[in-house]
């Protein structure tokens, strides 16, 4: 398994090239161009930052992974931080 | 906005040379006799909390000796005034008064001025507002040019206007003057003095302070130690500490909330509210009430925040245990691009509602990209098990409406949960 990874301000984006492979629309990067800062590219039919740090540009949008999941191939998805939250609803029994 | 205990305020004021009594804080009873101990002379033994009216709410005690001063503090520690637990005293030299005046800095929201306002009066220890409606021949103002400052000259020339005698003049503008330096270095949203004390011996004290902080300058001083700047009226809970994490860890945008109702049970019919834009959100939240339908919480995310952060609020909402119902009131046009809310909203609300049949969900969305945040939401929550209602601009000044809605669906989802039951 071929992991492509980047962060970004409050998380960080995760990409499983293989399921790439068999991806036919890249809806991530379409969704980053329409909704983001465009700064995702098609390099050797995987996705791929434009540039090294073009991570810092991100809005955070979310959109390169609902459209991912939705008419991707389903092999990307983002890890947000979310500052002690989790652990509070699995304290109080709420997964 | 944070606002600082008179201790913490009044160390503000000594930094700048403001002069203030001597003395301070005890959280024992113990420290405070050391402090007066030290003092040797009359202390008022004050209780910090975050109210106005101490001396009314018997939260102000005076002591002769330094065995008085502790059993003032130990009458005060522990004790609740208007709803807040004292925990810490301010033991400080009582004034020998002769006369009272008023001074403050704030911010002049006015689209004219848009900058520090300079307020002062020769009678103080009541609120600017009753003295400007008793006596408004005793009140002066200035805007202060936030770019040129405010001189030390321009502060006479103000004080002068209400006859301040010639001895006095020199050592209250240097009071005055120094508040206006606490409010610009600290980037306060008001800094009131009240009162200014002119004793027996003629000197003169801020003997009382009030200082708001700007929420969004919280981070610029982490010597004021402020780790929760909202001003809510009491102690934070677990989840409103989380909510300022959300908002201290990411600047872009707002993402407000706050726990309105506590300890409620399953079918109760609190829901969870969520609103967008400071005057759409009450809007909101009002048209909810006044319909009989219980809030758990007052959220807010306006200023084009981002939709991680959206993601995030949601979460928090739905971390409240029992809501039965979730309802998004964007009642307002907003012009922040609404799809990025569309987007948190179908994240969160999947991973929330997959497992919660029937539960209630309305969403008012509204402004630039509406038409294609309405399509993201129909589209992202479609298949879900929940009562899932949009809505769009055409419902915008029709909140009655929706918060009717909310309350017949609240209503069936409540009579499946005593069915079930």
């Amino acid at each position: 398994m071929t992991i492509y990874e980047f962060p970004f301000t409050t998380g960080k984006v995760t990409v499983d090239y293989e399921k790439c492979n068999h991806c036919e629309n890249y809806a991530c990067v379409k969704a980053c161009s329409l909704f983001g800062r465009a700064i995702l590219r098609v390099e050797g039919g995987k996705p791929v930052l434009i540039s090294q740090a073009a991570n810092k540009r991100c809005i955070e949008d979310l959109a390169c992974e609902l459209y991912c999941q939705a008419y991707g191939n389903r092999g990307l998805k983002i890890v947000l931080d979310t500052f002690g939250l989790e652990e509070y609803r699995h304290k109080i029994g709420l997964s | 906005m944070p606002k600082l205990l008179e201790y913490q305020g009044k160390r503000l004021l000594r930094d700048c040379s403001i002069p203030v009594p001597e003395g301070g804080v005890a959280s024992t009873p113990k420290e405070a006799y050391k402090i007066a101990e030290r003092l040797r002379t009359t202390v008022a033994v004050k209780a910090q909390v975050g109210v106005t009216g101490r001396f009314q709410a018997g939260g102000i005690k005076f002591a002769g000796s330094a065995d008085e001063a502790k059993r003032a503090a130990e009458e005060l520690l522990g004790k609740e005034i208007k709803g807040l637990k004292v925990e810490r005293v301010l033991v400080e030299e009582k004034l020998a008064i002769k006369g009272e005046l008023y001074a403050s800095v704030i911010v002049n929201d006015s689209w004219k001025a848009k900058g520090p306002l300079l307020m002062f009066s020769t009678k103080g220890g009541t609120g600017i507002e009753e003295i400007a409606v008793q006596f408004p021949e005793e009140v002066v103002s200035m805007n202060v040019d936030i770019l040129k400052g405010l001189t030390i000259e321009q502060t006479r020339d103000l004080l002068s206007k209400l006859g301040v005698s010639l001895p006095l003049l020199e050592p209250l503008s240097k009071v005055v003057h120094g508040l206006y330096g606490v409010f610009k270095k600290y980037s306060a949203r008001s800094v009131e003095a009240n009162p200014i004390v002119l004793t027996e011996d003629d000197k003169v004290y801020a003997a009382d302070c009030h200082i708001v902080i700007d929420e969004a300058s919280v981070f610029k001083h982490p010597e004021l130690e402020i780790d929760y700047p909202r001003d809510i009226g009491r102690a934070p809970t677990e989840l409103e500490q989380l909510a300022w994490e959300i908002e201290r860890k990411d600047y872009r945008g707002v993402g407000y909330f706050a726990q309105m109702t506590l300890g409620f049970g399953p079918g109760e019919g609190v829901v969870g509210f969520h609103g967008i834009g400071g005057g759409g959100a009450m809007l909101g939240a009002d048209a909810l009430i006044q319909h009989g339908v219980k809030l758990a919480d007052y959220a807010d995310t306006s200023g084009n925040p981002t939709a991680s952060k959206v993601y995030r609020i949601v979460k928090l909402i739905f971390s409240q245990p029992n809501i039965d119902g979730y309802v998004l009131m964007g009642a307002c046009i907003a012009n922040q691009e609404q799809w990025h809310h569309a987007h948190a909203l179908v994240r969160a609300l999947r991973e929330e509602l997959a497992s919660r049949p029937n539960f209630p969900v309305i969403i008012l969305i509204a402004g630039n990209k509406e038409v294609e945040s309405l399509e993201i939401l129909r589209e992202g929550l479609k298949g879900l098990p929940a009562r899932v209602e949009i809505y769009g601009r055409d419902y915008v000044y029709n909140v009655d409406y929706i918060a009717e809605r909310m309350k017949k669906l609240i209503e069936e989802y409540r009579r499946n949960f005593r069915r079930q039951d």
